[in-house]
C-alpha cells in the first residue's frame, strides 16, 4: 500500500529531488558530491564494417528536461564519461561529422564529396547511475548543393530557327545552413554519342570536357544560384526564353567570331578547363547529353589525366578523369534515341552519383524543354527538393519555366 | 594572239600531216604500180576493185534509206549513203571483208564479200525495220568483244525496254553498277568502279556527245574547295530518247579521248530519216514526254534534219512535292553532205534543267527554297572527209563544239542565330572594320551565277598502213579546249542580310578568273598481226600529249601512252591485256581557288548600359596566295587482262581483272600561313566614356594573336585505287523457253587515302589558347597511314524472253548484293613536325617522343599521340531486288512499255555488323511506271 502510494507520489518525489538538484546546481555546479556518475559507449554506424573506427573527441551531450546540461568528449575508446550528473530524465545526443572519403573508407561504400553527419539520440532516458548507456550512431549524407535546373535544349525562335544562347544551370543550396561556394567546379561531362572508353570507366571516373570555377558566393538556404551563357534579357526571341540579366555569373565567351551577348555587369564564371578550341561558353548541348557535376577538389586539374574519345579522329579535344570521389551532385542527362532498342545513350556518370538518368522529349532539342528538380516539401515558405540519387525520380522535364522557381 | 597562232600552228600540222600521208602513200602506190608492171602478175594481191551499193528498206515499197552508215571491215572504211540509198567505194583491196550496213531504226546487216580488180562489185542490201517481230531485240548492254578497251554498248532498245529518262538511269546495265531507280531531283553523277563517291573520279569521267565532250572545267561554285560537294557531268541533264547508243568505256581509252582518269562514255544522237514519234512515259514521281523526228531535205532527198523535244517532271517523293527537278531539251540536228566525200552533221541543241526544294507546306511555310536553273546552248558541228582512195585513203575528221551555260542558283532561307548574336562581316580587304550585329534569325537570299563557256576544236586524220605482215591503222591529231567562266559569281541579294556570313560567304566573280586553255596531240596505231590458224595478235598504242595553261605559271603537262593487247585463240577465244594513263588537268575551280577571308574579333564592348557606346569590330584577313602552282593533273594507272570466249548458241563470256590506281587525285594541302590580330578589351586599347561613343586606341591592345589559317592550295595528294573483276556471261537462249539468261557481277574494291601529311591543332591546350581561339603551334602526321577500304559483290542475272508472234519482250532481273564491307583503317601515329607561329617546322624526335614530360609551348607532347583505333569491319547484310519490265509493239504504230523496279517492295530494315541500328535497305527503290510510245 505504502508502496503503491510512494509510486503515486513519485513524481512528485522527483520534482522534489529535481528541485533540490536544481537548486544545488545553481548554487554549487561543480559540485560533485551530490550527483551520479554515468558511462556513455558510442556505437558505431551499422554499416562500418571496420572494426577500428576511431570514435575519440565526439562530444555527447545530455540535456534534461528542466534544462540540465551536460557535455563530454569520448575518450579513446569511445566512451564519454559523466562524473557526476543528477539523476533526471534525460535526453541524450551525439554528433560527428566524417567526410565522404572516409566514409567510403570505413564502410566501402562509394559515395561523394558530401560529408556524412554521424548523429545518435536517446530521449527520456532515466538516468540513476552507475550506469553504461550504449548509444548507436547512425551515419547520414548532408544534403547540401544540389544541380537543381538545367535549360540546355533550347528553343526555336519566331522562324522557327534554333536558339541556344539562353541556356542556363541552377545549383539549389538545399541545407538549413549558408553554403559558401568559393571555388566549388561545376564540370560538364563529355557528350559524345558513342564513347565505349568512357563508358567503360564511368564508375572511377566522371570525364570532363570543361570545367568552371565559382568566384566567391554565398548561398544561403533554399537560394538558387544561376549559371547562364548570355545574361541578357532573351524573352523576345522565344515563348520558351527568360531573361537572364540578373544571373549570379556567365561563362564569357570568348569565341574569336561571333561569341555570344556577353553582360559585362556580371561577374564571370572561370573557366578552368575545356576540350576544344574557343569553346569558352558551357557547351550544353541541345538534344543532350549534356550530364553535368558540381565537386570540390584540393587536386590540381591540370594534373589530372586526359583521355581521348578513343575511335575518332585526331580532330577531338582531351577530356579531364575527375576521381568521381570529389563529386557533390551530379546529374545524368542522355540524349533520347528514338527508334532504337535503347532509350538513350550509355550513362555517363557513375552510379553512385546518379543512379538514373533523364532525358528531355525530344532527340534534338530547341523545344524550350527545362530539367527541373522535383520540390520534395515546402516548410513555411522554405521548398525543399527531392534528392535521392537517382535523376529517374528526381527530375521532371517541363516547359515554361522560370528562373529560381520551383 | 600566240594563241590563236598555237591553234593555226595545229591546224597546220594536222593538214600537213595528212597531206605528207597521203603523198608517201602516193610515192608508194606508183613504186607499187611500177613493180606490178614488172612483175606482169595479172592477179596480184594488191589489185584493188570496187564496191556498189544499194540500201534499201525490206519493205514492199522499197524506199532507199539515205545516210546509211556502210562499213567495210576489217579494212574500217567507212561511207555514208546518199539520197538514194547509193554508196560507191572504190580502191578496196582483193580480199573477203565483212560488210555492215546499219540505220537508226532498222537491224544491221552482215554479210561477207569477196571484192576483186574488175567491174564493180554490185549490192543490194535491204534492212529491216527493227521490230519486236524480227526476235533479234538486244536489250542489256553488249560487251564489245573486239573494241581495244573494256566498254560496253547500250542501244536504242535497250534505252527503250529499260525506259531511261536520263543517263543515270542507263549505267545500270553495265557490270557491277547497282540497280536502281534513279530520283531525278537530285544531281547524279558518273562513278565507274568506284565505291564511294569520289570527286576526282567524278570529275575525270567524261562523257562525250557526238564527239565533243562536256566540258566541267569551267563549272564554278561558291566558297572554298569541297571534297564532298557535287563534281562531274550531271547526267540527268542528258535525256535518252534522242540517243541512237550509249558507250560506256570502263578500260583504258583510246588516246583520242583526253582529259579523264575514269570512265567516258560516248552517247551518238538520232541521225537518220524517222517517222514522228510521240513518247509519254508516267510514273508516280515522273512524266516524261518527247517527240522526234528525222526528214529528208535538200535537192536529192539526202540530207536529213533531226528535230527533237524533250520535257521531264520529276519529284523527289510523290507524297511529299518539296522537291521538283523539270527537264526541257530540244535540238536540231542537220546531216548534209557536201559531197561523196564529205560528210557533216550539225546540232544545235538547248537544254533547261530546273531545280526546286521547297519547305513541306504542312510542316512550316516560311517560305524558304533553293531552285537553281541550267541553261545550256550547244552547237556541235562535225565532219569527216575522205581522201584518196583504198589503202591511200585518208580519213580527215573534225569536231567543233561550242556550249555555253547559264546557271543559276538561288538559295533564300532564314539564317539562324542560335548564339544570339551574328557579326555581318563584308570586308573583302585586310583590316578592322566596324560591324553590325544581327541578334535574330533574318531571312537572307544568296544567288549563284555561273556561265560556263567551253570551246571545242579536234581534228584528226586515220589512215592504214602495212608493214610486212602487221596491218597499221593510224591515227592522230590535236584537240584544243578552251574554257571560261564570264558570271557575276556569288552574292547576296542584300549584302546587309548575307546568307552564308562566314568566311566561306564572300561574293566572288567568277568572271575574274583566267580563262583555260587546253591543247592535246595524240597518237594511235591499231595493228593486227595475223599468225594464220586463226590466231592473231591485236595491238593498240597510243599516246597522248597535254598542256594546259601552256604559257602560265601553272602550267600542266602530261603524256598518258597505254597499249592494248589482245591475242585470238582460233575463233572461240580471245585473251587481252593493257596498261594505259590517262590524265586529267585541273579545271578553274581547282587552278584558281577563291581567296581566303579569315574573321577575328577585335573589340566586343557592349554594356547594356550605354547602347550609344556599343563598339563591335572585326579584323579581316585576306589570304591572296591560294594558287598552287604545281599542281598537276589527276593521272591515273589502268591494268587490265581480259578473256573473251564465245560459246555455243550465240552465247558468250567476258572476264575482266582491273586494277585502276589514281594517286594523284584534288585535295587541299596542310600548308598554313600566320597572321597577326589584336584584341582590344575594356581594360586595354578601349577608351570608353559613360554616355558617349566608344573609340579604340589601336596601338594598345590587349593582345596580339598569331593565327593559323590553311592557305586554301590544293594538291595531288588524294589516292584511290579501285581493283576487281567484272564478269559478263550471255548463256545464249533457251530455244524452249525462248528466254535468254544473262549474268554479269562484279567483285569491286575500292581504297582510298590521303598521301598528305596529316595537320592538326594540338590537343590538350592550356586555357590561355583555347580562350582566344589560338594554338601554339600546328603538328603534323604521317600521311597515307590511315585508309578506307570498300568491297562489293554483286551479281545481276537477267531473264529476256522475246516473243516475235506477240511482238512483246519481257524481262526479268535480279540483283543480289552479296558483300558489302567497308572498314576504315587508323593506326596509331607519332607526330612528326610541328610548325609554330613563324612558320618555322621542327622536326619532333623519337627522344621528344620518349619523354612523357616534353612540353611544347607548354602543351604536352604525350598528349599528340594519336592511338591506334580498332575500327570494326561493317559488313551489311545480303540485299536483292527484282525488277521486271515488259515491252509491247501494238501493230506499227504504238510500243507500250510497262516496268516495276524492286517489284516485290523489298525494303527491309536490317542491321549492319557494327551496330545494333535498323536502317532501311533498297531505300527508294520502289517505282513503276508505263510509256507509250507512237509513230506517226
Amino acid at each position: 500500500m505504502s508502496a503503491f502510494r510512494m509510486l503515486q507520489y513519485r513524481p512528485l518525489m522527483w520534482a522534489l529531488a529535481l528541485l533540490m538538484a536544481l537548486a544545488s546546481c545553481l548554487k554549487e555546479p561543480d559540485s560533485p558530491s551530490q550527483g551520479i556518475s554515468l558511462s556513455v559507449r558510442l556505437g558505431k554506424p551499422s554499416e562500418f564494417s571496420s572494426s577500428s573506427v576511431d570514435l575519440s573527441g565526439i562530444i555527447v551531450s545530455l540535456t534534461s528536461s528542466t534544462g540540465a546540461y551536460y557535455e563530454q568528449e569520448t575518450d579513446a575508446e569511445g566512451v564519454a564519461t559523466f562524473p557526476s550528473i543528477i539523476p533526471e530524465i534525460y535526453a541524450l545526443s551525439a554528433v560527428s561529422e566524417i567526410s565522404g572519403a572516409d566514409y567510403t573508407r570505413l564502410t566501402g561504400i562509394q559515395v561523394g564529396n558530401n560529408d556524412y553527419r554521424l548523429s545518435a539520440t536517446l530521449s527520456d532516458q532515466v538516468l540513476s547511475g552507475g550506469q553504461t548507456l550504449s548509444l548507436p550512431l547512425v551515419a547520414q549524407a548532408k544534403s547540401s548543393l544540389l544541380i537543381s535546373k538545367v535549360y540546355y535544349a533550347g528553343s526555336k525562335d519566331t522562324n522557327n530557327r534554333n536558339y541556344t544562347a539562353g541556356q542556363y544551370v541552377e545549383i539549389f543550396n538545399n541545407s538549413d545552413e549558408e553554403i559558401d561556394l568559393t571555388g566549388l567546379y561545376l564540370g560538364i561531362v563529355e557528350s559524345y554519342s558513342s564513347s565505349a572508353f568512357f563508358a567503360e570507366r564511368v564508375e572511377q571516373s566522371a570525364f570532363l570536357k570543361q570545367v568552371y570555377r565559382i568566384p566567391a558566393k554565398r548561398l544561403a538556404p533554399g537560394a538558387t544560384v544561376l549559371l547562364v551563357n548570355s545574361a541578357i534579357d532573351h524573352r523576345d526571341k522565344s515563348e520558351h526564353e527568360q531573361d537572364l540579366s540578373q544571373a549570379d555569373f556567365e561563362a564569357k565567351d570568348t569565341s574569336p567570331r561571333n561569341p555570344r551577348p556577353n553582360n559585362a555587369d556580371i561577374p564571370a564564371l572561370e573557366l578552368v578547363y575545356t576540350f576544344s578550341d574557343a569553346l569558352s561558353y558551357m557547351n550544353l548541348v541541345g538534344g543532350g547529353p549534356t550530364s553535368l557535376v558540381i565537386f570540390r577538389t584540393d587536386l590540381d586539374l591540370g594534373s589530372l589525366p586526359r583521355y581521348r574519345n578513343t575511335g575518332t579522329t585526331t580532330g577531338n579535344g582531351l577530356c579531364l578523369a575527375l576521381p568521381v570521389e570529389t563529386v557533390i551532385d551530379g546529374v545524368d542527362l542522355l540524349k533520347l534515341r528514338a527508334g532504337t532498342s535503347e532509350s538513350s545513350d550509355a550513362k555517363k556518370l557513375a552510379t553512385f552519383i546518379d543512379a538514373g538518368y533523364k532525358t528531355i522529349n525530344s532527340t534534338t532539342g530547341y523545344t524550350g524543354e527545362v530539367v527541373v528538380r522535383r520540390v520534395e516539401r515546402r516548410e513555411s515558405g522554405r521548398v525543399y527538393l527531392m534528392d535521392t540519387n537517382n535523376s529517374t525520380n528526381d527530375l521532371e522535364v517541363r516547359t515554361g519555366v522560370s528562373v529560381r522557381v520551383y | 594572239m600566240t594563241r590563236s597562232c598555237l591553234l593555226c600552228l595545229s591546224l597546220a600540222l594536222i593538214a600537213s600531216g595528212s597531206l605528207l600521208g597521203q603523198s608517201g602513200a602516193r610515192t608508194g602506190q606508183q613504186a607499187k604500180v611500177k613493180r606490178d608492171k614488172q612483175s606482169q602478175k595479172p592477179h596480184s594481191p594488191r589489185a584493188e576493185g570496187r564496191l556498189e551499193l544499194t540500201v534499201r528498206e525490206a519493205s514492199k515499197s522499197g524506199v532507199p534509206i539515205p545516210l546509211a552508215s556502210i562499213v567495210l571491215q576489217p579494212l574500217a572504211l567507212a561511207q555514208v549513203s546518199d539520197g538514194r540509198g547509193e554508196v560507191r567505194l572504190s580502191g578496196i583491196p582483193d580480199g573477203s571483208y565483212t560488210l555492215e550496213v546499219s540505220s537508226m531504226g532498222y537491224v544491221t546487216e552482215r554479210r561477207t564479200v569477196s571484192i576483186s580488180a574488175g567491174p564493180p562489185v554490185s549490192l543490194n542490201v535491204e534492212l529491216k525495220p527493227s521490230t519486236l517481230a524480227l526476235g533479234e531485240v538486244t536489250v542489256t548492254a553488249t560487251p564489245n568483244v573486239s573494241s581495244p578497251s573494256t566498254s560496253s554498248t547500250i542501244g536504242r532498245q535497250a534505252m527503250d525496254h529499260l525506259q531511261a529518262m536520263s543517263l543515270a538511269d542507263v549505267m545500270q546495265l553495265i557490270p557491277g553498277q547497282l540497280m536502281q531507280s534513279t530520283d531525278l531531283t537530285s544531281r547524279s553523277n558518273l562513278q565507274l568502279r568506284s565505291l564511294v563517291n569520289n570527286s576526282t573520279s567524278a570529275f575525270g569521267s567524261s562523257i562525250v556527245v557526238d564527239g565533243v565532250p562536256i566540258s566541267q572545267n569551267a563549272q564554278l561554285t561558291q566558297g572554298n574547295f569541297s571534297s564532298t560537294a557535287f563534281v562531274g557531268t550531271d547526267l540527268r541533264n542528258i535525256s535518252t530518247d534522242d540517243l541512237e547508243s550509249v558507250e560506256v568505256v570502263r578500260g583504258i581509252p583510246s588516246a583520242e579521248y583526253g582529259d579523264l582518269t575514269s570512265g567516258l562514255v560516248i552517247a551518238k544522237s538520232k541521225v537518220g530519216l524517222s517517222p514522228l514519234s510521240l513518247r509519254a512515259k508516267i510514273g508516280p514521281a515522273v512524266r516524261n514526254y518527247s517527240a522526234s523526228k528525222g526528214l529528208a531535205v535538200g535537192k536529192s532527198r539526202g540530207d536529213v534534219v533531226n528535230f527533237s523535244l524533250d520535257y521531264v517532271q520529276a519529284w523527289g517523293d510523290p507524297r511529299r512535292k518539296t522537291r521538283s527537278f523539270d527537264r526541257y531539251i530540244a535540238s536540231v540536228g542537220y546531216a548534209f553532205r557536201p559531197s561523196n566525200q564529205w560528210y557533216t552533221t550539225t546540232r544545235l541543241r538547248y537544254g533547261l534543267g530546273r531545280d526546286w526544294t521547297g519547305t513541306d507546306p504542312d510542316v512550316v511555310a516560311d517560305g524558304s527554297f533553293n531552285k537553281s536553273m541550267n541553261h545550256s546552248l550547244g552547237l556541235t558541228h562535225s565532219g569527216q572527209i575522205s581522201l584518196g582512195e583504198g589503202r591511200r585513203r585518208h580519213s580527215l575528221n573534225y569536231t567543233l563544239g561550242l556550249t555555253y551555260g547559264m546557271q543559276k542558283t538561288d538559295i533564300s532561307t532564314f539564317v539562324a542565330v542560335p548564339q544570339g548574336s551574328l557579326a555581318i562581316i563584308n570586308a573583302l580587304e585586310t583590316g578592322y572594320h566596324d560591324t553590325q550585329i544581327q541578334t535574330s534569325s533574318y531571312r537572307a537570299t544568296g544567288i549563284t551565277e555561273s556561265r560556263p563557256l567551253s570551246l571545242f576544236v579536234k581534228a584528226s586524220d586515220r589512215f592504214r598502213l602495212r608493214t610486212a605482215r602487221l596491218r597499221h591503222q593510224l591515227s592522230y591529231g590535236v584537240e584544243y579546249r578552251l574554257d571560261h567562266n564570264n558570271a557575276r559569281g556569288y552574292y547576296n541579294a542584300d549584302d546587309r542580310y548575307p546568307l552564308r556570313p562566314n568566311s566561306n560567304g564572300r561574293p566572288r566573280p567568277f568572271r575574274d578568273i583566267p580563262p583555260l586553255h587546253q591543247l592535246s596531240l595524240f597518237a594511235e596505231d591499231q595493228m593486227r598481226l595475223p599468225l594464220g590458224k586463226g590466231h592473231a595478235l591485236r595491238l593498240h598504242l597510243g599516246a597522248r600529249l597535254s598542256a594546259q595553261q601552256p604559257w602560265a605559271d601553272n602550267a600542266t603537262l602530261a603524256l598518258s601512252p597505254r597499249i592494248n593487247a589482245g591475242y585470238e585463240l582460233g575463233r572461240y577465244l580471245e585473251l587481252r591485256a593493257g596498261i594505259g594513263w590517262s590524265s586529267k588537268a585541273p579545271g578553274l575551280a581547282y587552278l584558281y581557288p577563291d581567296r581566303r577571308y579569315s574573321d577575328r574579333i577585335a573589340v566586343n564592348y557592349r554594356p547594356t548600359s550605354n547602347p550609344l557606346g556599343h563598339k563591335v569590330v572585326y579584323h579581316t584577313y585576306v589570304y591572296d596566295d591560294v594558287r598552287n602552282p604545281n599542281l598537276s593533273n589527276a593521272t591515273s594507272r589502268k591494268i587490265e587482262f581480259g578473256l573473251d570466249v564465245k560459246l555455243p548458241n550465240r552465247g558468250r563470256l567476258s572476264l575482266i581483272a582491273y586494277h585502276d590506281q589514281t594517286p594523284s587525285g584534288f585535295e587541299i594541302l596542310p600548308e598554313y600561313t600566320v597572321y597577326d590580330a589584336n584584341y582590344y578589351s575594356q581594360t586595354q586599347g578601349l577608351i570608353m566614356s559613360p554616355a558617349g561613343e566608344t573609340t579604340v586606341d589601336w596601338t594598345n591592345p590587349e593582345r596580339t594573336d598569331k593565327v593559323f589559317l590553311s592557305s586554301g592550295k590544293l594538291g595531288n595528294t588524294a589516292e584511290a585505287v579501285n581493283r576487281g573483276v567484272e564478269m559478263d556471261f550471255d548463256f545464249g537462249e533457251i530455244k524452249s523457253l525462248r528466254t535468254t539468261v544473262y549474268l554479269s557481277g562484279a567483285y569491286s574494291e575500292t581504297e582510298t587515302r590521303s598521301m598528305a601529311r596529316q595537320a592538326s591543332d594540338p590537343r590538350g591546350l592550356p586555357v590561355a589558347y583555347t580562350q582566344t581561339g589560338t594554338i601554339p603551334f600546328k603538328v603534323f602526321y604521317p600521311g597515307g597511314l590511315a585508309y578506307s577500304t570498300y568491297r562489293q559483290v554483286v551479281n545481276t542475272l537477267r531473264l529476256v524472253t522475246r516473243i516475235p508472234e506477240l511482238r512483246m519482250v519481257a524481262s526479268l532481273s535480279g540483283q543480289v548484293v552479296w558483300y558489302q564491307w567497308r572498314k576504315d583503317t587508323t593506326p596509331g601515329r607519332n607526330p612528326i613536325a610541328y610548325l609554330d607561329t613563324n612558320l618555322q617546322e621542327h622536326p619532333i624526335t623519337e627522344a621528344m617522343l620518349q619523354d612523357p614530360s616534353y612540353t611544347i609551348s607548354g602543351v604536352r607532347l604525350s598528349d599528340q599521340v594519336i592511338d591506334t583505333r580498332e575500327n570494326v569491319p561493317v559488313k551489311q547484310p545480303i540485299t536483292w531486288m527484282l525488277s521486271a519490265r515488259l515491252t509491247k509493239e501494238l501493230g506499227n504504230v504504238a510500243i507500250l512499255s510497262l516496268y516495276a523496279n524492286n517489284m516485290l517492295y523489298h525494303e527491309p530494315f536490317l542491321s549492319s555488323s557494327a551496330s545494333s541500328t535498323l536502317t532501311q535497305r533498297n531505300a527508294g527503290s520502289f517505282s513503276f511506271g508505263a510509256e507509250l510510245s507512237i509513230k506517226l
